[in-house]
């Protein structure tokens, strides 16, 4: 399944084409650091303000093991938050699709905590099971949440799709409704689970770093929020980078899965 | 002789018949709340629980009432930051979409990096931005409209990029030039896409500003629901989060039918 | 395998619409026979198929099969719809396999595995696709995605077929290719077949007798006896009883000059 961000990407036929689609993002990357330079020397921005690429260079590589010790603290907790709120979110996607009263009752309720800033929640959280705790954590309960509704989005999305007439070929054979799921529904939604899985892993880097930026104790954002309390800048701007590389990779990774396990489809 | 009857819509039922028929489609839904709200009354009266723990039904329903005037501001408050938000976001990442989109240059270039604007979470630009602007109401805008921006970008690069080529084969045939061909044809079919960007953007600079308001605890409902955790207001920060649901619901079934409205004649094409 | 229809109707309802789709239809199909039908879009026959194969029941009237009412699914079906619909992230193999699963699920396959196995390479090799025993339905045409679900369709051996639209999406080569294939493929297994199609030169050329369905709500305007001698080869499509025939069907259709109009609106 493409995503929205693929289905942009601009043609390229013949060899000088494909070789600009290299150089071209390269070039731009350049003019950027170019322009940023420029902009410092001729605004004479405070190095507080907008630090050069240079400064920002030195706090990666005199800082990066810092700042990639700190990115793994949080990474386990966006894994583990992604792990329990897709698995609940795919067997509330299965609910849902197959079980009428289960749709009614709690699809409103869903559709509700979906669109509710779910920052909110934050404060009554840390009120019941306080900052240090293990489990349940405050940061994980939100990541779940987080996670949870792209992959119920998807899963209901790919359950829904399967040809009606595959599933009257198998009634027709006299096969049961749970056979139908099992070998027809659940392998025909693979492709949307994956697809959901890829958003659902932004959605957790998203949720494990604002809380560690609202209630600071462990992580990278709470390193980025101790860099904001002296204006380090520089140092902010470096943690960004690496969220980015790993929150990249962990994407490319899922599209490689996913691109593996749904070959024939 | 065949005999032909075409009529197969029944007549509908009164309104009465038919308000009584909604309200029992949703029983199942009816029925949980009201579970949820007897689980919770019981939990208050048997359990040892400390007011501040889990206050009861009745002190959040008193909350909501008596803090009325405070909710009211701050849900407006949220609501004008964001909408000031998605407004220049919105606007500035169509027009930069239409500017990539004309230049190959441009589309080529900046592609790779879609992908890193999708996966950075722009919550991490909360404190560069506090750096930069203060806690001011500019942070607020800046941390929705910079939301809003990319999946506006994204969002209209996509329709833009996904026109059905027949469609400007049409135009061409008709001697358009690229600004009619622009106006007429490229963004009314790039519109369904658009539109869903604004409707999930508009629920994420919801989400920008909340988070915004509670870490700089100024005006909003962001900074309400911080204030009321510090005195200790458990109600009033369940209260905050019913308002705050409530408005995020508001937000997002306004953006739906706006969306529904501008795209009344789309057909989806079967993939 | 011999069907008997009598007198069925079949009403849709739902909270806003009631729709009749069929309406006193009664006919009889001999064990071994071919029959087509033609018919109108939305004229129930599809309705009509699901009847017969006992996947939902009639609103009034009964479908006997070898004198037996049906009651619900028999199992002793094959169906081939329009669509080629098989199963994208199993081999063609598998996919001809699917029936036993099934079957087998309710302990209600009437052979072992390897008999199914076994059968399977044999209708594939009979429809010319041992090759792509091992093949995804992505690597295969259209046609030849078509050929695996006949198959399929045969796999449990059942006494009945029934055939919805199958050739619908191919061209006309095509189209007159699997014409012949299916019916040597029928020839080769003997089974009733109820074949729907909206195109008559592919009716007259496979079938025995052609039934033909009005408008919703659906019921038989008349049939159309086919008179050239088995086995069809393809010059008879050129025959005069062949445009004989074609011509009787189109115009009990509503189509061609003398004909009785169907309706008001010929689509």
């Amino acid at each position: 399944m493409a995503s929205a961000t693929e289905q942009i990407a601009p043609q390229a036929v013949g060899r000088v084409e494909r070789l600009r689609k290299v150089i071209d993002p390269i070039i731009l990357a350049v003019l950027i650091l170019l322009g940023w330079e420029l902009m410092i020397w001729i605004f004479k921005f405070h190095p507080v303000v907008l630090p050069p690429p240079s400064r920002v260079w030195t706090i990666l590589s005199t800082q990066g093991d810092f700042l990639v010790e700190h990115m793994l603290v949080s990474l386990k907790t966006i894994v583990k938050g992604f792990t329990y709120g897709t698995f609940l979110g795919w067997l509330a996607g299965i609910f849902i699709t197959y079980s009428r009263t289960v749709r009614k009752a709690i699809q409103p309720i869903l559709v509700v905590l979906f669109v509710v800033p779910k920052s909110i929640f934050l404060p009554l959280l840390i009120l019941w099971w306080g900052v240090g705790s293990d489990f349940p954590n405050h940061k994980i309960v939100i990541t779940m949440l987080l996670a949870f509704f792209p992959v119920t989005e998807n899963t209901i999305a790919g359950l829904s799709g399967v040809d009606r007439e595959m599933v009257e070929l198998t009634h027709s054979l006299g096969g049961s409704s749970f056979l139908t799921i099992r070998k027809i529904a659940l392998p025909f939604s693979l492709p949307f689970v994956l697809a959901g899985l890829r958003i659902a892993m932004t959605e957790a880097f998203i949720g494990t770093l604002f809380v560690e930026i609202l209630v600071p104790n462990k992580g990278i954002g709470s390193r980025i929020v101790d860099a904001q309390d002296v204006s380090n800048t520089q140092f902010i701007i470096a943690a960004i980078m690496v969220i980015a590389v790993f929150g990249l990779t962990a994407y490319f990774l899922l599209q490689w899965i996913e691109r593996r396990l749904t070959k024939w489809y | 002789m065949v005999l032909r009857n075409d009529s197969a819509v029944k007549t509908p039922p009164s309104w009465p018949m038919a308000l009584l028929r909604r309200a029992w489609d949703t029983k199942e839904l009816l029925f949980t709340l009201v579970a949820i709200l007897i689980v919770w009354t019981l939990l208050v009266r048997t359990g040892n629980f400390h007011p501040i723990v889990l206050p009861s039904p009745q002190s959040v329903l008193g909350s909501l009432i008596g803090n009325a005037p405070d909710l009211a501001e701050a849900t407006l408050v949220s609501f004008f930051e964001m909408l000031l938000g998605f407004a220049l976001g919105g606007s500035a990442g169509f027009v930069l979409a239409v500017g990539i989109f004309y230049s190959p240059f441009l589309l080529r270039a900046v592609y790779p990096f879609l992908f890193g604007f999708r996966v950075v979470p722009k919550v991490a630009f909360l404190p560069l931005f506090l750096v930069w602007f203060g806690i001011g109401l500019t942070v607020k805008v800046v941390m929705a409209g910079t939301a809003v921006f990319f999946l506006i970008l994204v969002q209209t690069l996509l329709g833009l990029s996904t026109v059905d080529p027949s469609l400007v084969e049409l135009g061409k045939s008709l001697k358009m030039n690229e600004r009619l061909m622009l106006r007429w044809i490229r963004l009314p079919a790039a519109l369904p896409a658009i539109m869903v960007g604004a409707k999930l953007g508009i629920t994420y600079a919801l989400t920008n500003v909340v988070v915004a308001e509670m870490f700089t605890s100024t005006k909003g409902l962001g900074s309400l629901v911080v204030r009321a955790r510090q005195h200790a207001r458990t109600d009033l920060i369940i209260a905050v989060i019913i308002v705050t649901a409530a408005a995020g619901l508001i937000v997002y079934l306004t953006g739906r039918a706006v969306e529904k409205r501008a795209t009344f004649w789309y057909i989806e094409e079967p993939t | 395998m011999g069907i008997q229809i009598n007198d069925i109707g079949k009403i849709f309802e739902t909270d806003d619409l009631r729709v009749e789709a069929l309406s006193g239809i009664s006919a009889t199909v001999q064990d071994n026979e071919f029959i087509s039908i033609i018919g109108p879009s939305g004229c129930g026959k599809s309705t009509l198929l699901r009847l017969i194969s006992g996947l939902i029941e009639p609103s009034s009237g009964t479908v006997l099969i070898d004198d037996v009412p049906v009651n619900g699914p028999t199992g002793d079906v094959g169906f081939v719809f329009q669509a080629p619909t098989l199963l994208k992230w199993r081999t063609v193999f598998n996919n001809v396999m699917f029936p036993y699963e099934v079957l087998a699920s309710q302990r209600n396959a009437n052979a072992s595995k390897a008999d199914f196995e076994a059968r399977a390479h044999q209708l594939l090799e009979m429809a010319g696709l041992e090759e792509f025993t091992n093949a995804y339905p992505k690597q295969l045409s259209g046609g030849m995605q078509q050929r695996v679900s006949i198959c399929r369709a045969l796999i449990h051996d059942p006494h009945l077929l029934l055939m919805d639209e199958p050739f619908g999406a191919l061209d006309e080569f095509t189209r007159e290719r699997m014409n012949e294939e299916l019916l040597r493929i029928w020839r080769e297994t003997t089974k009733t077949v109820v074949f729907v199609t909206h195109h008559i030169p592919e009716a007259v050329f496979l079938s025995d007798r052609i039934f033909v369905m009005s408008r919703r709500p659906g019921t038989i305007l008349g049939e159309v006896t086919i008179d050239l001698p088995r086995p069809r080869l393809s010059e008879m499509r050129e025959s005069v009883e062949f445009l004989d025939s074609v011509v009787e069907t189109r115009h009990l259709i509503g189509l061609g000059s003398g004909a009785e109009l169907l309706s008001e609106d010929p689509i």
